[in-house]
């Protein structure tokens, strides 16, 4: 039970933060003069009875999630899996790939996302040559989310390096009896190398949704929100009514129906777990 | 044993007490402020002159760039340890941190160490309530920036007032379709909108006095019709092509289109001339045009107020030290020689003319306080610049220009929902 | 077992791909190395367009798409590294360290125990505090910035590094809790009964059998754990107040004030030099992840 100091002191530190933040949002709490006042509900059904702000902001998250977690896991696996090989220069290859996730938010990817996107873009100047007209990526309230999604499929590094040390983890042994046995390499993807790397797609597939749901970066650097809050993602929001608007208390009620929106649905894949992952651990 | 100990508990406690005299006696006060490259070293060079004016008194320099200040200050005041000495923003004396007046110390209980005289009645921009927040430190107003070279191409002449404004949109549609006189950022459009409003009924949107809005619905309407005729007539970059190119609060300097002099002109501080010219090519000419403006205006419509204040922590332990030093700063000579612009045109009578007769303000500077003088400035309200508004404003005026609302739906988003924010925020 | 004459499947990690004798797999070979090719570039594009500004004057920077830069100027390192405060970029990149290195070995530590714990052995509230654990990852961080800071004021740890280390000695980055309980559920248990049936102990267990077996994932909490400490601007932004003990993720901010002139290439240069520690971390963790191959594998 060496365990227990450890979470002694996890749940110090976490508590803590997370019980104040729970109160807070049943406060209208001015941080800066440090008033407030106990206000029950008050913040949640003005979520989502009064807040037309929340209602849009909640579905472009749960649309961009839905858009943006396939696509990035997908690309993730791929990747790995082609660079999971000893190649001279495979090195190069994985840093260049794990490369947009290092850049983050830096002002080099707000400029060139600009430039790729823009009315006057590189994407517009190819179609142009196709004869179609330059389209408005950024400026249409339809088409920015798009560009989002983009980016943040874009940075799929972090994704690609937990499913590379979970291939390095699948004995090769196994593949060379499936060789000898006459497998192709399509049938030995999906019959050894995915069911036993399910634990970690899994847990990519749960914290790629955490991930989703509260990307910041991507808004905050190149639409800030618009055009006409299309692309106005929750966490976003939360920050702002954090650190702009300084509604601490509201904020808070935000996080905690995020929350709640991301243990439902990682609830439902933790329940499904059952019927796909496979655990090699598992006393049969 | 027992003297002994004793003995060496006396030792203690005098050393102890000597330590703490001497400690003591070097008090620190902490000074924060936001700023660039420019800044930083010269502020650093003024602290030293105050230290060593001031003996035994030490100041901790905590600075740093503009992006996340907000949030740090706000958080340090929330846990009540923000530093002694601040520099701040006007607006967020009586919109966040100071609404009841009292967010700060009142800078009237030190007017024995401050010359209140060099800011004479401009000293009002930091009282609340009757107390003096903060001391304002320079003043900044919005003038139109042009580049020369575009419109020469063009052929027409800076615009004057509106109608040639107007008249320079459709010449400049013969240049090409990335051409406009003015760049749009959606801001800088509302606010020259609103210099319209000012110069047509004399009000403005959010009255100062009242801080309401007491707009007619017929002042309203006006008022966005004017807005859109900006766009219409091509006199400004349009919302929706300014979108697809930048975010709306991506600065004129960055985009392509300001370095190559296809947006000839831009609404902007007379603090960020310099930004704004930092990346354009050095063949460029810059000048200040005429504020645009209708023939006799009730109001000339300037939007002016401090660039930054300074203000002295109501927590401090050592208040009448934190406005000695404020003083120091923004009259002493010798700090005014180092420190210079890097803040702006101060605002003290004598720093003032020390750095004119120095010969530091530029030609865009001169011509600027040239246009202020000849106007009455009335202060804007503080809350235009609250965080609730500026977002309120902005879906209001994005509407219209995506055209997603008719006019009377923003006129009537224009009066009755601002109050209702503003009452709720108040 | 022969694998002399039947074509070697494209898992094997012991031979380079090139010298395969089909021809038929080396063209394809060639396209696969084109085909990364040209997707590596264009995911280094960024890094490489950063590289040229770092020598361009304001306007190139922002008329420019192409990176390659008009003239070779470096004032854009020199000034970036002096910078405008009190001092060199040095002492930003120490302090960063400073915060970093601590943290990554407390991480590895009590995360790895943690997750031993939760992986391996069954209590009473394992399942509940399991969810917790795994739950407060789920809340984001924004709202948690003023109760932490006033936790950490009224400790009196306001303006030095323990609000970065001493959370983290705690397993409280509960995403690499999480992560390293997946990997271990994916190892069988056979090698350690077996290890078990010889006398030893859960810790001897864990660290003689389980850790060369994590190798790659603790390698990628190092990798994680250095890239998110460097990048973490909001943390320090609040808790740290003395120029002397910025990282670099705050110093690189330091000349972008709101009305000043900023000249781009000093900021970009040194966010280029900000950014070689975490690639060369990224790059020499390389070798542990095809070390591991040796170790994977029960030895039947």
């Amino acid at each position: 039970m060496f365990v227990l100091p450890f979470i002694i002191g996890l749940l110090t530190f976490k508590l803590f933060p997370f019980v104040a933040s729970f109160a807070l949002s049943f406060t209208k709490y001015d941080i800066i003069n440090g008033t407030g006042e106990y206000v029950g509900l008050k913040n949640f059904t003005d979520m989502f009875l009064v807040d037309k702000l929340f209602r849009k902001s909640f579905g472009v998250t749960l649309f961009f999630s839905l858009a943006a977690v396939p696509f990035r896991l997908i690309m993730a696996l791929f990747v790995a899996n082609v660079l999971n090989f000893k190649l001279r220069g495979i090195n190069f290859f994985r840093t260049a790939y794990y490369l947009p996730s290092v850049l983050g938010g830096s002002i080099a990817v707000a400029i060139l996302w600009r430039f790729i996107f823009s009315h006057h873009g590189l994407i517009n100047v190819i179609l142009k040559k196709f004869g179609i007209e330059p389209i408005p990526w950024l400026g249409d309230e339809h088409l920015a989310i798009w560009t989002i999604v983009l980016l943040h499929v874009w940075q799929f590094g972090s994704a690609m390096v937990i499913f590379l040390a979970a291939l390095q983890n699948v004995p090769v042994s196994l593949y060379e009896a499936a060789a000898i046995d006459g497998t192709s390499k399509m049938q030995m993807f999906f019959r050894i190398t995915i069911p036993l790397i399910t634990p970690v797609i899994f847990f990519n597939l749960i914290v790629q949704t955490v991930h989703a749901f509260q990307e910041f970066n991507a808004p905050y650097i190149i639409t800030q929100g618009g055009p006409m809050k299309s692309t106005y993602l929750l966490s976003y929001y939360i920050y702002e009514t954090c650190f702009r608007y300084f509604n601490m208390s509201y904020g808070s009620a935000l996080a905690w129906i995020m929350f709640m929106a991301i243990a439902f649905l990682s609830a439902i894949s933790f329940w499904s777990s059952k019927y796909w992952v496979y655990y090699s651990d598992e006393k049969r | 044993m027992k003297t002994s100990v004793k003995k060496l508990l006396v030792v203690v406690f005098a050393i102890g007490f000597v330590a703490q005299v001497a400690w003591a006696a070097d008090t620190e006060l902490r000074f924060s402020w936001w700023g660039g490259d420019t800044r930083h070293k010269p502020t650093l060079e003024a602290i030293k002159l105050f230290e060593a004016a001031n003996p035994g008194v030490k100041i901790k320099a905590e600075y740093m760039g503009w992006g996340g200040y907000t949030e740090r200050l706000a958080t340090q005041i929330s846990g009540a340890n923000e530093p002694d000495i601040t520099q701040i923003n006007w607006a967020w004396i009586s919109t966040m941190f100071s609404k009841k007046g009292d967010g700060f110390y009142d800078l009237y209980k030190a007017k024995d160490v401050l010359k209140l005289d060099e800011w004479g009645p401009n000293i009002n921009y930091g009282v609340r309530n009757g107390k003096l927040n903060a001391i304002p430190v320079s003043f900044t107003s919005r003038f139109y920036l042009w580049q020369k070279n575009t419109l020469e191409k063009v052929g027409i002449a800076i615009p004057k007032n509106w109608d040639e404004l107007f008249a320079a949109g459709k010449a400049f549609e013969k240049l090409g379709p990335e051409y406009y006189p003015i760049d749009g950022v959606y801001y800088d459009v509302f606010l020259m909108s609103h210099a319209y409003l000012m110069q047509k009924t004399g009000k403005q949107w959010i009255d100062p006095d009242t801080d309401t809005v007491i707009l007619t619905k017929a002042e309203a309407l006006d008022w966005v019709k004017f807005y859109k005729k900006l766009s219409e007539t091509r006199a400004v970059v349009p919302h929706k092509l300014r979108l697809s190119i930048a975010p709306p609060e991506a600065p004129t300097e960055q985009q392509q289109q300001w370095v190559t002099g296809q947006w000839a002109g831009n609404y902007t501080w007379d603090s960020t001339f310099k930004v704004r010219m930092s990346s354009l090519p050095k063949t460029t000419a810059c000048d200040l045009g005429e504020f645009l403006s209708i023939p006799n205006p009730k109001n000339i419509g300037f939007f002016a107020r401090p660039t930054m204040m300074f203000a002295v922590s109501r927590n401090s332990k050592n208040p009448i030290i934190g406005a000695k030093f404020i003083n120091f700063l923004l009259t002493d000579p010798d700090a005014v020689k180092v420190l210079s612009n890097t803040r702006g045109i101060p605002m003290a009578k004598s720093s003032y003319d020390l750095l004119a007769k120095e010969g530091l303000f530029t030609d865009l500077d001169m011509k600027a306080l040239a246009q202020l003088k000849k106007a009455k400035i009335d202060p804007p309200s503080a809350w235009l610049e609250s965080a609730r508004i500026q977002e309120l404003l902005r879906s209001i005026f994005e509407t219209v220009s995506l055209g997603k609302s008719t006019d009377e739906e923003a006129v009537d988003r224009l009066i009755n929902e601002t109050n209702q924010v503003l009452k709720s925020i108040q | 077992m022969t694998t002399a004459t039947l074509p070697l499947p494209q898992y094997d990690k012991t031979e380079s791909r090139l010298t395969v004798k089909y021809r038929g797999k080396k063209v394809r070979a060639l396209i696969r190395y084109l085909i990364l090719l040209g997707v590596g570039l264009l995911m280094m594009y960024p890094l490489v367009w950063l590289l040229g500004a770092s020598f361009k004057t304001n306007m190139q920077i922002f008329s420019e798409m192409g990176f390659w830069p008009q003239q070779f100027d470096f004032t854009g390192y020199i000034q970036g590294w002096k910078t405008s405060s009190e001092y060199t970029f040095a002492r930003y990149f120490l302090n960063s360290f400073m915060i970093i290195i601590p943290r990554i070995i407390v991480t590895i530590v009590s995360c790895v125990l943690v997750a031993y714990g939760f992986a391996r052995f069954d209590f009473w509230f394992k399942k509940p505090l399991f969810a917790v654990v795994v739950g407060s990852f789920m809340l984001p961080q924004v709202v948690l910035r003023v109760p932490q800071y006033l936790m950490f004021k009224q400790f009196g740890w306001l303006d030095t590094y323990l609000p970065f280390i001493v959370p983290s000695a705690f397993a409280i980055d509960v995403f690499f809790v999480f992560m390293v309980v997946q990997f271990l559920r994916g190892i069988p248990r056979d090698m350690e009964e077996a290890a078990q049936i010889d006398g030893c102990n859960a810790l001897q267990i864990l660290w003689y059998i389980l850790v060369p077996i994590l190798k790659p994932a603790i390698i990628s909490i190092v990798v994680f754990q250095f890239i998110w400490t460097m990048n973490d601007f909001m943390g320090p932004l609040i808790y740290l107040s003395t120029v002397a003990k910025y990282p670099i993720s705050l110093a690189l901010k330091m000349s972008l004030g709101a009305t000043e002139e900023v000249r781009w290439a000093n900021v970009i240069a040194m966010s280029i030099v900000a950014l070689i520690p975490s690639l060369l971390v990224f790059f020499s963790a390389q070798k542990y992840f095809i070390e591991g191959i040796a170790t994977s594998g029960i030895k039947g």
